[in-house]
């Protein structure tokens, strides 16, 4: 079904401009900004005494910044209370059975209520042209910032609704929804802020070291817009590596919550598999195309080599264990023969079960850990080789514990909580040592090497060879036989729970 | 081949038995009542039949198509009332219509007339342009039967059509539904409230905590199941105790009973001698007001063949 035809689009469209509603909203958002914007103006005038045209493009840019940063937050406030009720409303208004059995697919309904939240937000951000055109009016600001801005606004817009609608599908009342698209969005706010704050010093100048992913934080995005970076030798607008992460995590979203809904279910492993295998593949592209060969560089853009070795490492780790607990756990096996045959098998992998999952992590780890190793220029290779084993013995582990609760839990979701809960275990007690060390004195000591016992404090000691000065002593017996040691216990205790795994499975 | 059929559907929850190995076959032009206490199991077949809840086990058939195989093909030949509903309220009538015209794929020349007819057979013309929140109750439910309508489906699954509207409403969908009898349209329509469905169907099912007690058409389980038909007759205050005495001793008269000023006769003899009864009071010098055949029942074979178990 074309868009243009899809009837929850036009239903959604009519529906939201009727009333008077719709234009409060739009008088709210044009009249917030220009307020903020008519004091800010104010105040600078109290405080500075503009004279030239510098001056004028001084102000120029402080109303580009005020004026896209408001908008940046009342973009993250609006969307995901458009989209949010989209599904969970129609169940409480009961409309969603009647919805539901017309030959509408589930598809388009999704796609109805997302499209036409993103288009008014692309109407809110169209109303607001008068204002960001005080900025030409100034100077100091290019069209193509702008124009970056607006993007990268409408791309946000598209990952918070979707967040709403696949929060809305999931949920079982609109408050729930409400609730988790709200959390789920101030997280990823908070979490990329920092990005973002270091992204605005260096936009203005400030000479603070800027990291290629400001643009994840909305606020970052549209202070980005002038910024370039290198990946590869390449220079890239700095915001196009979140622009390509929003739309893919939107899309994933979008996806999800179409397969929430739908009965009979289409399957749609392989096209979920794609895209966070393409996701995973964009993430560790830009990041370890821009951090890499920044970390051989003495007194490079980031300073500290170890840091952003430390970074590559503690984000390829974690999004294992996130990857392998997703889809290494699923409903019970029904295929026959051994689990063992089972995990292995690659013509498996295009099916969404917990036992093909393993094989589908493995070779995300390694598409990774291969753009790590490229992307790592001149560093030292053995460290990352090093680190992709200990992923794997990682990912080993946690994958056949998945496997093993998908037999054994009552439901996917109490074998998923309870992976999760296991990773987070192996995470965090380890970690504690170190910080206890760090406090303690500076000698190596036995109890040193339980920091091989989590993946995060491994890698960085395997990154970071030369940070005695910063962290805990070095290893009492050297990083690579604890590594080998740490890799063997996660191989045998990953060998125990897939024989409990296939016992279970022949119980059943 | 029949259009409706059902072979030991059955629908289990976590803890619950919701539907037991019920079976059903219905024909084309068959108006089914679907009779029982809430809980009973009513909704739940329905949704199943309607492709919203998948059986746990057994078949459900409709036009020949597996509920279970192809729910979306099921989807098109069926039109789905459910019994609580909603609409949407910033809405006009005829954009609600053609909001659900536009989801069944109507295409769009067809849609206006399509609407209109819609609108006509539910007396909601005249409201075309109004707000869906400005209609009455009643009015919802008739808007609601209309979308039901709005692709011409095979068979009409109505689930408490007429629940919660007031006497006026509720006679007013009776007749829609009488409408859409004689249209030919199949129809499963629940109800626990009794004498809105002995006047249009052509067969009842009684169900009780999932099973299906006794199902058939209304002359056949009356037969079945009260053994007879009841006559009323109705005599002066003075002669009332004299037809009381008389009439136990007429052949196939199974009791009496008076209820009101009526005189209730439970008789098992076949028509013709039926006026037996009547000779019988006339030559005992009875003077008879009225003698008629009681209207069908079926709250008298429904409180007879449930337990009241659930309610």
């Amino acid at each position: 079904m074309r868009l243009s035809e899809n009837p929850v689009l036009t239903k959604e469209l009519r529906t939201r401009m009727r009333g008077t509603r719709a234009y409060w909203i739009i008088l709210a958002y044009v009249g917030l900004p220009s307020l903020v914007v008519l004091i800010t103006y104010i105040s600078y005038t109290a405080y500075q005494s503009p004279s030239g045209s510098q001056a004028a493009f001084q102000l120029g840019k402080v109303f580009y910044s005020t004026v896209f940063t408001i908008q940046a937050l009342l973009v993250g406030l609006i969307t995901p209370a458009l989209t949010a009720g989209g599904v969970s409303l129609e169940k409480e208004q009961r409309t969603y059975d009647l919805l539901s059995l017309t030959k509408l697919p589930h598809r388009a309904i999704i796609q109805g209520k997302l499209f036409s939240a993103t288009l008014f937000v692309a109407l809110l951000l169209t109303s607001s042209l008068p204002l960001a055109s005080l900025c030409f009016l100034l100077g100091g600001i290019a069209p193509s910032q702008v124009v970056a801005a607006y993007v990268i606004l409408l791309s946000c817009a598209f990952l918070y609704g979707s967040v709403g609608i696949a929060s809305s599908s999931v949920a079982k009342s609109t408050t729930n929804a409400t609730s988790a698209a709200y959390g789920s969005i101030l997280l990823l706010f908070f979490l990329t802020l920092p990005l973002a704050v270091m992204g605005i010093g260096r936009s203005f100048g400030a000479g603070s070291p800027g990291v290629g992913l400001t643009a994840l934080n909305p606020v970052g995005a549209v202070n980005s817009g002038n910024l370039s970076e290198l990946y590869y030798g390449i220079s890239l607008p700095a915001w196009l590596p979140a622009l390509m992460l929003n739309c893919l995590m939107g899309v994933i979203l979008t996806v999800t919550a179409i397969h929430r809904l739908e009965y009979p279910r289409t399957d749609r492993s392989p096209l979920l598999r794609l895209l966070c295998a393409g996701f995973a593949a964009v993430a560790a592209f830009f990041v370890y195309g821009f951090l890499a060969p920044r970390s051989t560089a003495a007194g490079g853009v980031l300073g500290r080599s170890v840091d952003s070795m430390m970074a590559v490492s503690i984000l390829t780790l974690c999004g294992t264990i996130v990857i392998a607990g997703i889809f290494a756990t699923g409903d019970r096996l029904t295929a026959a023969g051994s689990l063992l045959r089972l995990i292995f098998d690659p013509r498996r992998l295009r099916i969404g079960d917990a036992a093909s999952g393993f094989l589908y992590c493995v070779l995300l780890v390694l598409l990774c850990g291969a753009i790590l190793y490229i992307g790592a220029g001149t560093f030292p290779r053995t460290p990352i080789l090093k680190l992709i084993l200990l992923c794997l013995a990682f990912l080993w582990v946690i994958g056949m514990m998945g496997l093993w609760l998908s037999m054994a839990a009552r439901n996917r979701w109490s074998a998923l909580a309870t992976t999760f809960a296991f990773s987070s275990v192996l995470f965090v007690v380890p970690m504690l040592t170190l910080v206890n060390l760090g406090n303690g004195p500076k000698k190596p000591t036995t109890l040193t090497n339980l920091l091989y016992l989590s993946p995060i404090p491994a890698a960085l000691e395997l990154s970071g060879q030369d940070m005695k000065e910063i962290r805990s002593p070095q290893l009492a017996f050297g990083n690579t036989s604890f590594l080998l040691v740490t890799s063997v216990l996660y191989c045998s205790a990953g060998a125990l729970f897939l024989v409990g795994a296939e016992r279970n499975r022949r119980r059943q | 081949m029949p259009l409706v059929e059902l072979v030991n559907l059955r629908k289990e929850y976590k803890n619950l038995v919701a539907v037991k190995g019920l079976s059903l076959t219905l024909e084309p032009g068959d108006i089914f009542g679907f009779i029982g206490p809430n809980g009973a199991g009513k909704t739940t077949t329905i949704k199943m039949l309607a492709t919203l809840l998948e059986p746990t086990s057994g078949i459900a058939r409709v036009d020949g198509i597996n509920v279970a195989d192809d729910p979306d093909a099921v989807r098109s030949v069926i039109g789905y009332m459910p019994d609580a509903f909603g609409v949407y309220d910033d809405f006009k009538v005829w954009e609600y219509l053609d909001f659900f015209a536009a989801a069944y794929k109507v295409p769009k020349v067809d849609r206006p007339g399509l609407i209109d007819m819609a609108l006509e057979l539910t007396t909601l013309t005249v409201k075309k342009d109004a707000y869906v929140d400005e209609l009455s109750r009643g009015m919802k439910q008739r808007l609601c039967l209309a979308k039901t309508l709005i692709h011409d489906p095979k068979v009409l699954l109505l689930d408490e059509p007429a629940s919660g509207l007031d006497p006026r409403a509720r006679i007013e969908i009776k007749e829609l539904l009488k409408e859409l009898k004689s249209m030919g349209k199949t129809i499963i329509v629940s109800s626990h409230i009794l004498p809105e469905l002995a006047d249009f169907c052509t067969s009842v099912g009684i169900i009780e905590r999932g099973e299906m007690i006794v199902a058939g058409p209304i002359e056949t389980i009356m037969q079945q199941v009260l053994g007879g038909r009841v006559l009323e007759i109705r005599v002066p205050d003075i002669d009332r105790q004299k037809a009381a005495d008389l009439l136990p001793a007429v052949e196939h008269v199974r009791s009496v009973k008076l209820i009101g000023e009526t005189l209730r006769v439970d008789y098992n003899g076949s028509l013709d001698d039926q006026s037996d009864v009547l000779l019988a009071l006339i030559h005992g010098g009875v003077r008879v007001q009225s003698f008629a055949e009681q209207e069908t029942d079926l709250e008298d074979i429904f409180l007879r063949v449930t337990k009241g178990l659930v309610a």
